[in-house]
């Protein structure tokens, strides 16, 4: 019904538009190339050893993976203290003296703890080969546990927790965890004070005898170095490394808590970050790699859509970003932005907005193909990087337990279609199954408690409180008001059976007191088709909508591809009855009765729309629309019963001096041919 | 053998030991300037299919006035908008289309914008250049569009940031009255008040061939790539580039500053002095700094982190300007402890290298790090790319990215006990608490 406003609201801009030909020069010859060969070998004791020969520097790169990380005993803290007391004191040398040792010849180790494996990383010279084995085994196989290394580590570890609580994408990221996963999820655990006083030295001592022994790990070097060799000089270094038993890593399934909104007050702060995170599935499921190019369609950079539309449309904030995480079970996919303090609810819409897009139509079949070609280009680049191809092949390795193979990789990439993506956003994105994390100042939490239902947390992750907003007047909800105009127009049944919808139109046009006449046509088809010729005058537009695909013509004939704003605004007005839409949403900011009319409150891509419904008749008999100070109005009126379903005869569009009048005919359930719906 | 040929000898000796020690396989480049003033490095890499353009303009936050704060910054965004052939949000497209990244970054003296592509989309990337180098479009439309994504990336990185004033409020103290007083994103003020006419008047200012670097490095054809620079650049005229703001830098004496933060949860202490700038080229200054604070068995972190457990971490970050320079230390305090501690052992620390000076062992460490980081740094094109660019544009010299780490092996103790000496012997001219609100 809106669709007359639109036609006027983007004429401007669609005047202004033109066909998009680059002129850029065409590509060269593509040169061939093959991923990296490399050696897999296991040493006597079973330690896997993948050697990657590259002989670009005299330098090597080293990355050991050891199952075991954060989840491996569900205590919080345990896999990253472990793990950090190994180079502090073996039982030749001192925590100083190892450093001492390691970085006089420039050399680096460092141990990191995520949630599925404990990552040991570092580089040397080529030649310093032997000392950097020497040292690099010595830590990895003889470290002493020294008890007042122990409690120093402690200490600094309690330091950082606390430095990193107030920042705001830690503190989201950490209630995402917790409400996706639920409180006792080893993925949603985070060490506090209290957890780490609790841990003592026989526990590091344990979680190390456990899960640091040879066949638990697999050991990748990259370098200036030839295969034999460095195998021998390994044996000779981890000759004293023994072999255990495999331990074996329970993860349990997740308790996703059932509210979707969360708080945490961060006081004064100048942004609001936002963060929406959705639980998928586990690594090795098919479906992963299509949850990665859907976050790479929201969140690529530039390219996103996310970036399209927060930061280039919006100017909303400079960093919006997508992902999904990298873990063996349950991962999760999350997007969002640190935005204006004054853009959190409608930033927090068009979040929803896109992931709703993504279930409701299939993305664009040229944008999925850049997406896919931007994807593909950067692992070729990234293989400039040694440190890149040794995660590729060890994180493949440590995931799938086989070969890297980059060419079915790539051909994974390029069979995902468009279809594939809505398939799968339809599978994981449902608004129930969305949790959204909001860190922001006390303005900020006042201004979502009056738009949603909303739990508020302390930066310790603790409850302090739920907001609940309980739109009622006399009994009536917006939830009722819209149930009751639907009843009176006919019902979801008679509704529902309406799969298309001929609207033909005479039109009056009224600009600064100039009456111009004409007419206009318009079909709609389920579930979201339509056409409509609209000709009044000097104003002559045809609009297709065809899925995601909408184009335009004007006076001119010339039919040209709708932006991507346009879209947005065309493919709302395709759906029949889309009003039943607006309780779907979770748009609605007030609710109201005035002079016998309920007024439902929404507001949708920055714009309030404000819904009038007759407290007697239960119609609705106006809509109006505010942006940017520009009031519109549209009035509807004398409604008639065309084959069981009331549609307005009259409608009445007023905006500034201008008012165009339309008297209406319907025809329901026309048929129509797929062509109606295409331009050419 | 006469005097002569055994000094020559010695001389010789010296030289091949240093090759010895510093083993890397250099990098070989061409460099060529233009008819109009541009100049282009080639550096050719044909291990992977993979090519990186780095076009680096001589203009930076030190080249803006007072009144005009963050300008190149803003600019270099401006730079991803439209320009004569490419409509609006293209630019990165058309690079993503290719499978490449693309990105820019702004400091004090230069904007450098990067594209990293697979090597047969060479002309597209140069394109691209060619199209921002003149033929971009500055519009209302843009500059107001930019003017709020600006705001809110000074918000990320500084306003709504944990310590994000420390470093703004050390250069205001130490660098007023000169271009370094203010940040390189700006003031908000500036940002919000910019006009469309001064950022025309900026780019036919500064974005001339001959204020600009072009750095190819990669696996490309050397003809086709100089025939493509022929074919997109020759055509741009060159121009008088207005001359660097003039300054006189008086140096403040020992300044105490107590900040309260809403966002820190720890308190901390910045240690600011002057330091040297990037035209002394001073490198026992960065052996020093590299003793002092660079890996677990650095002298500050030993003592500091280690031993007395005063601070969670440490550092020195040294930046270096055209002509002048500031070396800041960071401590972040262990729980309990003051700030104030962590000053008194970092100038302990400090007087006792001035005293007693380093140990061979310190020395050759320093060294060996040095030489790490210098082989370390040469896998990836874009990397090269941007060094080559900086290097010529510093030294009209992109040689120094072999020959620089000979001159750091030279470096010996009594070199670094004098650095120490003229930099940090008098009080730190900027002390800087940092102490949480909420504490």
């Amino acid at each position: 019904m809106r669709i007359f406003l639109l036609i006027l609201f983007l004429s401007v801009n669609l005047m202004k538009s033109q066909d998009i030909n680059i002129s850029a020069p065409p590509p060269l010859k593509a040169d061939e190339f093959d991923f990296p060969d490399y050696q897999v070998r296991y040493l006597s004791n079973a330690l896997k050893v993948i050697i990657i020969e590259n002989k670009k520097q005299p330098f090597l790169y080293f990355k050991m993976l050891i199952g075991g990380g954060n989840s491996a005993e569900n205590i919080p803290g345990l896999a990253e203290l472990t793990a950090n007391m190994c180079p502090r004191g073996t039982k030749s040398k001192t925590a100083e003296e190892i450093a001492d040792s390691m970085e006089f010849y420039g050399g680096s180790m460092s141990f990191n703890s995520s949630s599925d494996f404990i990552s040991v990383s570092g580089s040397t010279l080529s030649k310093y080969l032997d000392n950097y084995l020497s040292l690099f085994s010595e830590v990895l196989v003889h470290p002493t546990f020294d008890d007042t290394e122990f409690s120093k580590l402690k200490k600094n570890f309690k330091s950082r927790l606390l430095s990193v609580k107030s920042n705001p994408k830690t503190l989201a990221g950490r209630l995402s965890q917790k409400m996706l996963f639920g409180d006792n999820h080893p993925y949603s655990k985070i060490p506090t004070d209290i957890t780490v006083e609790k841990i003592n030295n026989e526990d590091i001592k344990k979680f190390y005898n456990k899960y640091f022994i040879p066949n638990n790990a697999t050991l990748a070097v990259i370098g200036d170095i030839e295969d034999d060799k460095l195998i021998d000089k390994l044996e000779e270094y981890f000759v004293d490394w023994e072999k255990g038993e495999k331990p074996v890593i329970n993860i349990p399934n997740p308790k996703k808590n059932p509210n979707n909104m969360y708080f945490i007050e961060r006081d004064s702060s100048k942004q609001t970050f936002v963060k929406t995170s959705i639980l998928t599935c586990n690594y090795k499921d098919e479906d992963r790699i299509k949850l990665k190019i859907a976050s790479r369609y929201l969140g690529d950079g530039f390219g996103g859509k996310l970036f399209k539309e927060l930061r280039e449309k919006y100017n909303y904030t400079y960093d919006p970003f997508a992902g999904i995480t990298s873990t063996k079970f349950d991962n999760v996919f999350f997007c969002g932005a640190g935005v204006n303090n004054d853009s959190i609810v409608h930033s927090i819409e068009i979040i929803n907005y896109e992931l709703d897009e993504l279930i409701n139509h299939k993305v664009d079949s040229s944008e999925l193909e850049r997406i896919i070609k931007h994807y593909k280009g950067n692992f070729l680049l990234t293989l400039e990087d040694p440190y890149s191809i040794i995660d590729l092949i060890l994180f493949y390795d440590f995931m799938h337990d086989k070969k890297f193979d980059l060419n079915n990789i790539l051909k994974e990439i390029n069979s995902v279609t468009p279809s594939d993506i809505q398939e799968t956003a339809k599978k994981y994105f449902t608004a129930n199954k969305r949790i959204t994390t909001i860190v922001g100042d006390s303005a900020a939490k006042d201004n979502l408690i009056n738009n949603f239902d909303i739990l508020i947390y302390n930066k310790d992750m603790e409850e302090i409180g739920f907001n609940h907003i309980e739109y009622e007047i006399n009994g009536n909800t917006p939830e009722s008001i819209i149930n009751n105009y639907i009843d009176k127009i006919g019902g979801n049944d008679a509704i529902d059976s309406v799969n298309s919808l001929t609207t033909f139109s005479k039109v009056k046009l009224l600009v600064d007191d100039v009456e111009y006449n004409g007419e206009s046509l318009k079909k709609q088809k389920r579930p979201d088709l339509m056409y409509v010729d609209f000709s009044v005058g000097l104003i002559e537009q045809k609009t297709w909508v065809n899925e995601n695909n909408v184009f335009l013509s004007y006076r001119n004939g010339q039919i040209t591809e709708a932006d991507s704003n346009q879209k947005e605004h065309y493919r709302n007005q395709a759906a029949l009855f889309n009003i039943r839409n607006i309780l779907d949403s979770n748009t609605i900011s007030g609710f109201e009765l005035e002079n016998n009319n309920y007024i439902i409150k929404t507001n949708q891509s920055g714009i309030d729309f404000h819904y009038y419904f007759d407290e007697n008749t239960k119609l609705l008999s106006k809509i109006t629309m505010e942006q940017n100070n520009m009031i519109s109005t549209i009035k509807y009126d004398s409604y008639k019963l065309i084959d069981n379903i009331l549609l307005p005869d009259e409608e009445e569009f007023i905006s500034g001096d201008t008012k165009i009048l339309l008297h209406h005919n319907y025809k329901i359930n026309d048929s129509f041919d797929e062509d109606t719906f295409i331009p050419y | 053998m006469s005097y002569l040929k055994l000094f020559f000898i010695q001389i010789l000796l010296v030289i091949m030991s240093l090759d010895a020690i510093a083993q890397f396989n250099p990098i070989h480049f061409e460099k060529e300037v233009l008819d109009n003033g541009l100049t282009v490095i080639y550096h050719r890499d044909t291990s992977l299919p993979v090519v990186s353009v780095v076009t680096h303009y001589k203009v930076g936050s030190s080249d803006e006035s007072k009144k005009h704060t963050g300008y190149a910054h803003f600019f270099e965004h401006l730079m991803f908008s439209e320009t004569e052939n490419i409509p609006s949000g293209n630019i990165e497209m058309l690079i993503q289309d290719a499978g490449g990244n693309i990105n820019a970054h702004t400091s004090f003296e230069e904007t450098v914008y990067k594209i990293t592509i697979p090597s047969n989309n060479l002309p597209l990337a140069l394109w691209v250049e060619s199209e921002r180098m003149r033929k971009l479009k500055i519009s209302d439309h843009n500059v107001n569009k930019e003017k709020k994504v600006v705001i809110e990336e000074k918000r990320l990185t500084i306003d709504n940031a944990p310590y994000g004033n420390a470093f703004p409020t050390i250069l205001k103290e130490m660098f007023n009255d000169t271009p370094y007083e203010w940040s390189v994103i700006g003031n908000d003020e500036h940002i919000e008040n910019a006009e469309t006419e001064d950022f025309i008047e900026f780019y036919n200012n500064f974005y001339r061939p001959n204020n600009a670097i072009i750095s190819i490095s990669g696996n490309f054809d050397l003809d086709t790539a100089k025939n493509l620079i022929q074919n997109y650049f020759s055509e741009f005229e060159r121009n008088d580039i207005q001359e660097k703001y003039k300054y006189d830098l008086k140096q403040i004496e020992e300044r105490t500053i107590d900040l309260s933060d809403k966002y820190a949860d720890l308190p901390a202490v910045f240690i600011a002095y002057y330091g040297p700038s990037l035209q002394e080229r001073n490198f026992a200054f960065d052996v020093l700094l590299q003793i002092l604070s660079d890996g677990e068995s650095s002298r500050l972190e030993k003592r500091l982190v280690n031993k007395d457990e005063l601070a969670v971490s440490v550092g020195m970050m040294p930046v270096k300007f055209d002509r002048s320079g500031v070396a800041i230390f960071v401590g972040m305090s262990n729980i309990g402890i003051s700030p104030e501690k962590i000053k008194d052992a970092f100038l302990e620390e400090i007087d006792n290298i001035i005293e007693n000076g380093i140990s061979d062992d310190e020395l050759q460490k320093a060294k060996n790090n040095i030489e790490v980081s210098f082989v370390a740094s040469k896998y990836e094109s874009i990397h090269n790319a941007q060094i080559l660019a900086k290097a010529e544009a510093l030294f009209e010299d992109p040689g120094i990215i072999n020959t620089d780490l000979r001159q750091y092996l030279k470096v010996d103790k009594d070199d670094v006990k004098d650095v120490a000496k003229d930099f940090f012997k008098k009080q730190p001219n900027v002390i800087l608490y940092i102490n949480p609100e909420n504490d």
